[in-house]
């Protein structure tokens, strides 16, 4: 399993290469505009981190809004 | 055609001296009478075999040792080929048919199992009547290979043409080697130079002063052939088109790339022809192996661009589907590889989570270059629909190359 603050320091990479502020935990994602691309890269990050592809669970996903919500989302699909 | 003259006085610098192709044909292991694969395992075992193969007609094969594999010499022994490595002969699985003088070149196998074609002194000697300068060539080829046999056989055929072979996958040994030989002419590939270009001081490189500068294997860029000529003022640049199916086809030495489009449908200096159908290219050559189509489709894209025709390569399999968005991942390389610090670049699609494949990126630096991934990815969002935008990006210390001195796929 990937650790929330690995997790969130990668997300943060990710959007100040964007040149978007460090977001809170409780940010949506739509203020930041954090779209199904970023998700993406996000979860791609993840996997080649930890060497391996990871586990969805699709009704959890739909209902991500929040920087948070990726957060623990990614950590538990990490596990 | 008529077999041509060999050019025994011709030398040949080997990691252990200098010496003729005369001397190397004492050298040569066997004589035969059955269909022979040689697997050589140096430059020195390379030239012996094949100027014995020449002087002696032999029905014959050579292959480098690193492609010697147990399912290729099972697969040689299984088609009639005794193999000889070395002092050891291993038997063939069944009789054939010897064709005296038959030179059987395999193909790269970049795209499926390595294909025989079957070539001859004569197909491979496409410099033979050529008149041409006293040249010293440094080849990089591994032994074996369609480009090796070009320059090889050209050694071997056309008067004052010395050739020092080298590996051209070990960077400063080939430089090494190079200035040690006193070379005044190379023949390699885009990717050769590029790695070049990345891993070697430029001053070194200039140094060497070639006369001439031979490209081919891949297509070449506008941009590569102006920093050559740049590096290499007083040399005679020239990329050529050719296969180990398609024989020698195309030579340009105008110092564009591509080649002028009223070449096509007429007969070209090296006696090829040229055509295109539905974007492909199609040859007809005189240097093509035996037992091939008149017309050879390369599967090689060509663009129009004004008044010249570009090979492109093989079609890209690649297109991203990037949450329904379909990226050519090409038209993304091509973006990428025009920023100034990069010297190299390859993009492919990766698999990811929700949208199903994202671009990702490896990326090799031009030397002093002092960038990261971001400036990079900055670079390609000013240029490129976000879908298309490299995800990620690796940088790589080298460029990746296969024996042939392409691109690793």
């Amino acid at each position: 399993m990937m650790d929330r603050v690995r997790i969130a320091e990668l997300m943060n990479q990710m959007l100040e290469s964007q040149g978007k502020a460090r977001p809170r935990s409780d940010t949506q994602l739509r203020e930041i505009a954090f779209r199904s691309l970023d998700f993406s890269e996000l979860a791609l990050r993840v996997e080649i981190e930890i060497g391996r592809e990871l586990n969805f669970d699709a009704p959890a996903l739909r209902a991500i809004e929040t920087v948070g919500d990726v957060l623990d989302f990614l950590e538990v699909a990490s596990a | 055609m008529t077999p041509p003259t060999l050019r025994l006085e011709n030398r040949v610098a080997l990691p252990n001296g200098e010496t003729t192709w005369a001397e190397l044909a004492h050298t040569t292991p066997v004589d035969a009478d059955e269909p022979v694969a040689f697997v050589v395992r140096s430059a020195q075992e390379a030239c012996a075999a094949l100027v014995g193969v020449a002087t002696r007609r032999l029905d014959a094969l050579l292959l480098d040792a690193d492609r010697a594999d147990a399912h290729q010499v099972q697969s040689l022994r299984a088609a009639g080929y005794s193999i000889i490595d070395g002092a050891r002969v291993v038997a063939a699985e069944r009789a054939s048919v010897v064709v005296p003088g038959r030179i059987t070149v395999l193909t790269s196998g970049t795209t499926g199992e390595p294909k025989r074609v079957a070539h001859s002194l004569e197909s491979l000697a496409t410099m033979a009547s050529t008149d041409c300068l006293p040249r010293r060539w440094l080849c990089p080829y591994a032994p074996g290979t369609y480009a090796w046999y070009q320059l090889a056989v050209m050694s071997l055929t056309v008067p004052a043409q010395d050739l020092v072979p080298v590996d051209g996958r070990d960077v400063d040994g080939w430089l090494l080697a190079a200035e040690a030989s006193g070379v005044d002419a190379i023949s390699a590939t885009p990717t050769f130079w590029r790695r070049a270009l990345v891993m070697l001081p430029r001053g070194r490189l200039a140094r060497m002063g070639f006369r001439q500068v031979t490209l081919g294997g891949e297509p070449v860029s506008q941009r590569l052939l102006n920093e050559l000529g740049s590096l290499f003022p007083g040399a005679r640049i020239t990329h050529i088109y050719a296969s180990t199916e398609a024989g020698a086809c195309i030579a340009v030495s105008d110092g564009r790339a591509g080649f002028p489009a009223d070449w096509l449908g007429r007969r070209l200096g090296t006696g090829a022809r040229l055509r295109i159908d539905a974007d492909r290219l199609f040859v007809a050559s005189p240097w093509a192996g035996a037992d091939t189509d008149e017309w050879i489709n390369t599967g090689d894209r060509v663009r129009f661009e004004g008044d010249r025709v570009h090979v492109l390569g093989r079609a890209p399999t690649e297109i991203a589907n990037v949450g329904g968005v379909k990226v050519a991942l090409a038209e993304v390389e091509q973006v990428l590889s025009q920023h100034p610090d990069v010297a190299w670049c390859r993009v492919r699609a990766r698999s990811a989570p929700l949208v199903g494949e994202l671009p990702v990126a490896d990326v090799c630096l031009r030397a002093g270059a002092d960038i990261g991934a971001g400036e990079l990815t900055s670079w390609c969002r000013e240029r490129l629909s976000e879908a298309a935008v490299p995800r990620v990006i690796a940088i790589i210390d080298v460029i990746p190359t296969t024996a042939a001195l392409k691109e690793a796929i």
